[in-house]
């Protein structure tokens, strides 16, 4: 079994899968995002670049054993809690069914520094969202109540987590945005969800400087909705079973 | 044993304020038992811990222009902020909160203030001075600016919100952090115009650790 896992190692390694790092290009518009500024103001997105994948076990592996300060173990408890990457064999190895399975358990710390090391970055909030409001057939499918039916049903399934590509290919080419697993965005910290209701307490005033100038703006869109209030229950460091991420970067003008 | 029962108090206080997120209604297991998981080791006042913000090595750009790192707060109790300096609602009020909390402690204190501009392409190391004098802040006070992904980092690990609301404004938390020498944050004042006497005991319990 060990020589499997170290064979499994050695060929990662050796063989980075060109999947890794396939970008597209997804060109800049403008959308409504869930919690607007003010009421059905779009926000300009510029064109960017996204991974076609989210980040795979296999992936992820390749960058620990380059960088030993985000292996298992070694990484400080404020850039990663407890649950980091405990779905691994070792900290060093990876059962061979999780290759091509999205990696888990990680903190927004250590995927960051993963982009990072590619010269890439965590997708922004607008930037995730934009892409992610695209089907196969349409770059903005936000109101396509088939799609919002597809990510609610995803959302109500229990996580069995499939292999990267294993969803749907959106209009630019980009695949399992939503149907495998959460992201990680950069800007995570940007939503202000401090309650559990969708009306007017969702915001507490008081703890933010203008903080009731960032409303829901679409109440029909729940799945919206359940994406920010996940983001505004995170911190940093944590872990999940449910969230990975891919990365980004922005496009030179 | 005494200084044992004081650290679970100051653990108590440190959780008491700052809870376990609420579950959202996703897919899968969750992230409630996360501050239960927050470990302190026990290590001598002034060494950097596991816990510790100052593993963060960003660098930063103080009022008058010069280069500072977090770390060089260690050894220090030390009161964080993040405001902008056009922010003209919450923002004095974040700095008059701090100025009380100051005006409790003893001038002899090892304390630093320090301010960490959410605006940092528009709050050069001039605009931030300018907000200092402003403010009358004293000697113990620094105002920094920084990478934009430097200041998302920061917030991220002090636990602050915010984001940029029209060309000159942002929503943020208002939240005053306390970190011990370590540079472990053990306390949260969150809100504005707060009776700061939780914060000033628990920094007067940090002296006398």
């Amino acid at each position: 079994m060990r020589a499997v896992f170290l064979t499994l190692w050695l060929g990662v390694l050796m063989g980075a899968s060109a999947a890794a790092a396939e970008q597209v290009r997804i060109p800049g518009g403008t959308y409504q995002p869930f919690y607007a500024l003010k009421k059905k103001q779009p926000v300009a997105v510029a064109s960017f670049a996204l991974d076609v994948y989210p980040v795979s076990n296999q992936d992820f592996l390749r960058f620990v054993s380059q960088h030993s300060q985000w292996q298992r173990g070694q990484v400080k408890p404020i850039f990663a809690d407890r649950q980091y990457l405990q779905h691994w064999p070792g900290p060093l190895q990876i059962a061979p069914q999780q290759a091509k399975q999205p990696v888990n358990h990680v903190s927004w710390f250590a995927a960051q520094a993963y982009c990072q090391a590619q010269g890439k970055k965590l997708p922004s909030q607008d930037q995730w969202e934009f892409a992610a409001q695209a089907s196969e057939t349409k770059a903005d499918a936000s109101q396509d109540a088939h799609f919002r039916q597809r990510i609610l049903d995803w959302y109500a399934r229990p996580t069995q987590l499939a292999t990267v590509g294993s969803t749907y290919r959106n209009i630019y080419g980009v695949y399992d945005l939503h149907g495998l697993l959460w992201e990680w965005v950069h800007d995570f910290n940007t939503v202000m969800v401090t309650g559990e209701s969708r009306e007017d307490s969702s915001l507490d005033r008081s703890l933010f400087c203008a903080g009731g100038a960032v409303d829901g703006a679409d109440p029909a869109n729940y799945a919206a909705y359940m994406r920010y209030a996940f983001r505004s229950s995170l911190k940093g460091n944590y872990t999940l079973k449910t969230l990975g991420f891919r990365c980004a970067k922005e496009i030179k003008s | 044993m005494k200084m044992y029962h004081l650290y679970s108090l100051l653990l108590l206080l440190c959780f008491s304020c700052n809870p376990a997120p609420e579950k959202t209604g996703t897919t899968g297991d969750h992230a409630t038992d996360h501050a239960a998981h927050t470990h302190h080791e026990s290590l001598p006042a002034g060494q950097p811990s596991e816990q510790s913000i100052y593993a963060l090595s960003s660098p930063w750009r103080n009022q008058t222009g010069q280069e500072i790192q977090l770390q060089q707060s260690q050894g220090k109790i030390h009161l964080v902020a993040m405001v902008y300096a056009s922010c003209t609602n919450a923002c004095p009020r974040i700095i008059a909160d701090m100025k009380a909390i100051e005006a409790k402690l003893s001038p002899q204190a090892l304390v630093q203030l320090t301010l960490i501009s959410i605006d940092p392409e528009v709050d050069t190391p001039e605009r931030l001075q300018a907000l200092a004098q402003k403010s009358q802040l004293g000697s113990r006070w620094q105002l920094l600016t920084g990478e934009p992904d430097s200041v998302r980092e920061l917030a991220i690990v002090l636990g602050v919100q915010y984001k940029k609301i029209n060309d000159t404004d942002y929503a943020h938390s208002n939240l005053i952090s306390v970190l011990n020498p370590k540079g472990e944050i053990v306390h949260q004042q969150q809100g504005l115009g707060i009776e700061p006497s939780e914060t000033i005991k628990v920094i007067q319990s940090l002296h006398s650790l």
